[in-house]
């Protein structure tokens, strides 16, 4: 999945409530889309502003078969980090991270 | 958006193994930085090793409500008896519980002040009048948003000789001239939505 299909599967994972969250152990506050404190919709606009040069992939730590995609648009002045995989093509999606950079 | 339910099955990954087979189930879940632990919380968890593995989108309210409550304050206002009974008239005449109510009801014309310096001036005018202003044999606690809180904190120090506790009290009588004494149709009309609402 490259840059395009990646944005095009995450902002339509946002938008349909079809997403969940990865906890390590405790659920991270720093995931502000867990948390409830950013919204599904300002997370899709935040991936869709995002610029190629500002994507980044790694394979997942527990299965390197899994594309961990990393989003890290500017907004506002501030910069963003997204980051989250599909176990499943078609499956929903997962969040690791959204956050301001610290 | 999917709602999932209790014994759903997906699939996550877990630390070590990679890909597992998930079932959703009902668990407190801790919450990171603020230590809160969030009771009936659904999640995916590996059956094998109970470890919570996913939370889907659909928890975020629950996790979002608990941090909230946790930001709130909790006042408590020493009123006259009588003031009591007011509020349990005011609850009476919507049929709703005063212990639900009452604080709503309180809220309600707090939050409102906060908007409308008109009616910040006059609960502050009320929460000195003889009723406000008896023997203050009980004691109230309201549990309000820090929000709402500090807004409250602002106007009570931009007026002369006035305090929390008497934009509470003067809340109350606000309510007895509206509702009993039937002075205000329109806050009438509005507490009867809350009264459904509690």
């Amino acid at each position: 999945m490259g840059f395009r299909a990646a944005k095009a599967a995450l902002v339509a994972a946002l938008r349909g409530g079809n997403f969940n969250h990865e906890p390590r152990g405790a659920i991270s506050e720093k995931n502000l889309l867990a948390v409830g404190d950013v919204e599904p919709e300002d997370v899709a606009a935040l991936i869709l502003r995002t610029r190629a040069i500002d994507y980044d992939v790694s394979p997942h730590h527990w299965d390197e078969s899994v594309t961990v995609h990393t989003f890290t648009p500017m907004a506002a002045g501030e910069r963003w980090y997204i980051k989250a995989y599909f176990v499943e093509d078609d499956g929903p999606a997962t969040f690791i991270s959204v956050h301001r950079s610290e | 958006m999917q709602i999932l339910r209790e014994g759903d099955r997906g699939v996550a990954l877990a630390p070590d193994r990679g890909r597992v087979e998930i079932v959703y189930r009902y668990r407190p879940v801790d919450l990171e930085e603020t230590g809160v632990t969030v009771e009936d919380v659904l999640v995916g968890v590996d059956p094998e090793t109970d470890e919570i593995l996913t939370v889907p989108a659909q928890s975020t309210p629950k996790l979002k409500a608990a941090r909230e409550t946790r930001k709130d304050v909790v006042m408590s206002v020493r009123v006259p008896r009588e003031l009591a009974d007011v509020l349990a008239l005011v609850a009476d005449r919507y049929r709703a519980g005063a212990e639900q109510f009452a604080p709503a009801v309180i809220r309600y014309y707090l939050a409102a002040a906060a908007s409308d310096a008109r009616l910040a001036r006059r609960l502050g005018r009320l929460g000195k009048s003889p009723l406000a202003t008896g023997r203050c044999g009980t004691s109230l606690r309201l549990r309000v948003r820090r929000e709402l809180h500090e807004a409250i904190d602002r106007l009570a120090s931009s007026a002369e000789g006035v305090n929390m506790s008497v934009l509470v009290r003067g809340a109350i009588v606000a309510a007895k001239e509206d509702v009993l004494d039937g002075h205000a149709r329109r806050r009438t009309r509005e507490l009867e939505a809350v009264a459904r609402a509690v």
